[in-house]
């Protein structure tokens, strides 16, 4: 066995030093292509997801949300827990929220909406509205007579806006709107700021002060119907949740996953479509070596009669075509995912796809890029066996004396 | 040393059967010169493959040392010939991506050993057929009648005990044919080497000791 190994090692070198460049160049190229078909596609879909993700989480729901269990939809004392839940090992904020369905108009337009009482202080720890703001600014704790619009509800004259047609088209800061709470209270605010964060569903919302809320609604002090909680990196949500769970009982709770509700259909298709484009690509990778070996093999068909003839075994010329095959394809997956890096991905950067829900990045998956390189290289060495196989169980007379 | 029983090869060629070799037997002895002599179509080569294990017999054995080398596996067949078989192709059947010495000491890499051992082994046997000064040189830097004298050198790595040679000079001039059958007489007498060589020129019978005659895939007595 050894000596196989060593025999098909010295041919798979002289080959590949001694071959026709053109055609190892051109075999290369061919693997850098399928390589990058391999990680661009998804990886852009991965982007994709993890950007609606991204956006989910940080405009709209936290990575928990807590909400009461009861009958009553309202959590008492809610700074308290905020407070508990921020001492929790795992988390980096938490705030507490108050949503009220509404109709909002200006002059003849009207649009239903969902109107979020915050304290502007606390929920910039969890949230990045503020960091979203197009027009005006940011909610302050003491604001009490405004309001901060979602895009998609404020219109601004933005006509290409997806929602354009069901919004109030025209509010800008500074412009008053009427509000009318479900259960009958109605307010003027004016416009302090609007927002877009660019996931259609986020800015259909609009804030007001908690300062507003208590003012409206002084029943309702230190009580809400959310706490969203803001968790640091890898760390396991159902160990947070367990632990809000030890802190005070007969709450409920919700993972960003789960919030995510039809946006998840979007995001398990994309992941569909990863898993068909990956497949596809892995099959076209493998007809692209067959036939790449098929052809050369078809070319060296005497060749290696003379070597059955003169005694190498037909496991080390097997084995010289998979290892040949297989240097092939680890230099052009080392050149696609140099050019990925190095290339694609900043070129991407600056200049990046724009989804309906915001600029996608490609990710560089370290762990895709390797797992993606592993089946390349396998899908490669079957692809080269095959037909090396096959041309093994040719008679020798026929491979040297029928070409 | 080689015992041959009647040996028949019947090739298909559609709905067509080509009989190249009919019932055929023979013997060669160690240290013997055969020359396997006939006319084009006779079935010199065919009897060659078979006698060189690279093709099997529709029919008929062969006993190389009393073993009947038709019964063998591919694989075993592919030992023989590593390990007691030497052959040399007509049309030279180098390697064309590896160099002269490199073609030389190939079978000898998979026959295993130390690497200093088959490639010394491989310059010793480039001297002995007069290209030291071409091993490092690829077939198509070298001239036919030097290729075929690196396929010499090649079939001798291993130290066969019988060398194959399938007409060795149809494709070289004068000089390089009475260059290359020089070698193989010299490798016989000082070696001890068994040849057997198939030619269909009758000049050649001046190299060999034993003969053997075929005329449409039949043995006869002589060469006509």
């Amino acid at each position: 066995m050894m000596n196989s190994l060593k025999v098909a090692t010295f041919l798979a070198i002289k080959s590949i030093a001694r071959g026709n460049v053109r055609v190892l160049l051109l075999t290369i190229a061919m693997l850098i292509l399928v390589y990058l078909n391999l990680v661009f596609t998804p990886a852009l879909l991965d982007g994709a997801v993890e950007t609606v993700n991204d956006k989910t989480i940080n405009t709209m729901s936290g990575d928990v949300i807590v909400q009461a269990a009861g009958e009553i939809p309202v959590i008492g004392n809610v700074s308290e827990l905020v407070s508990q839940i921020e001492s929790l090992e795992g988390v980096s904020a938490a705030c507490a929220r108050n949503s009220l369905g509404a109709d909002i108009s200006y002059e003849e337009e009207r649009a239903t909406t969902v109107v979020y009482a915050i304290d502007p202080d606390q929920d910039k720890k969890v949230f990045q509205i503020s960091q979203h703001i197009i027009e005006g600014s940011y909610l302050a704790p003491e604001d009490t007579d405004q309001i901060l619009l979602g895009v998609q509800i404020a219109g601004s004259d933005w006509k290409d806006l997806a929602l354009y047609s069901s919004s109030l088209k025209s509010v800008h800061v500074g412009d008053r709107v009427s509000v009318n709470y479900v259960g009958g209270v109605q307010k003027q605010y004016t416009v302090k700021g609007i927002f877009y964060t660019e996931l259609t569903q986020g800015d259909l919302r609009a804030y007001i002060t908690e300062k507003e809320y208590v003012t409206m609604n002084p029943l309702m002090k230190d009580k809400a119907s959310s706490i969203h909680v803001k968790t640091q990196d890898n760390v396991k949500l159902e160990s947070v949740i367990e632990e809000i769970k030890g802190i005070r009982p007969g709450l409920k709770f919700q993972t960003w996953e789960d919030y995510e509700g039809f946006l998840r259909s979007m995001t398990d298709s994309f992941k569909q479509i990863i898993a068909i484009l990956r497949a596809n690509a892995l099959i076209v990778a493998a007809i692209t070596i067959f036939i790449v070996t098929y052809v050369d093999l078809v070319n060296k068909r005497r060749q290696i009669g003379i070597q059955r003839a003169i005694g190498i075994t037909g496991s080390s010329i097997i084995l010289s075509y998979i290892f040949r095959a297989i240097v092939y394809a680890i230099v052009g997956i080392l050149a696609a995912a140099l050019i990925f890096k190095y290339v694609v991905v900043p070129v991407e950067a600056q200049y990046p796809f724009h989804f309906p829900f915001g600029d996608v990045f490609l990710p560089v998956n370290v762990r895709y890029l390797t797992i993606s390189a592993l089946i390349l290289c396998g899908v490669t060495a079957v692809s080269a066996f095959i037909p090396a196989f096959r041309m093994i169980r040719t008679k020798i007379i026929d491979a040297i004396w029928s070409s | 040393m080689l015992t041959v029983k009647n040996l028949t090869r019947i090739y298909k060629l559609g709905n067509v059967e080509v009989k190249a070799l009919l019932d055929v037997s023979l013997g060669i002895e160690t240290g013997d010169v055969t020359c396997i002599m006939g006319k084009s179509g006779s079935g010199k080569s065919t009897l060659l493959r078979q006698l060189g294990l690279i093709d099997r017999p529709t029919s008929g054995q062969i006993f190389l040392d009393g073993k009947d080398a038709t019964k063998l596996s591919d694989g075993a067949r592919s030992r023989l010939r590593l390990t007691h078989l030497g052959y040399i192709f007509q049309e030279f059947a180098l390697l064309g991506e590896l160099t002269a010495h490199e073609n030389v000491y190939l079978p000898g890499m998979m026959l295993g050993g130390r690497a200093v051992d088959y490639k010394n082994r491989s310059e010793e046997l480039l001297e002995i057929v007069g290209l030291k000064e071409r091993i490092h040189h690829k077939p198509k830097e070298l001239s036919g009648g030097e290729q075929q004298r690196v396929a010499i050198a090649r079939a001798l790595i291993n130290n066969p005990r019988i060398l194959f040679a399938d007409e060795p000079c149809a494709n070289l001039d004068t000089i390089s044919s009475e260059r290359v059958m020089g070698t193989l007489v010299k490798l016989n007498r000082e070696l001890g080497v068994t040849i057997v060589f198939v030619s269909h020129d009758p000049d050649d019978k001046a190299y060999a000791n034993k003969f053997i005659f075929l005329k449409d895939g039949k043995q006869v007595s002589e060469y006509i």
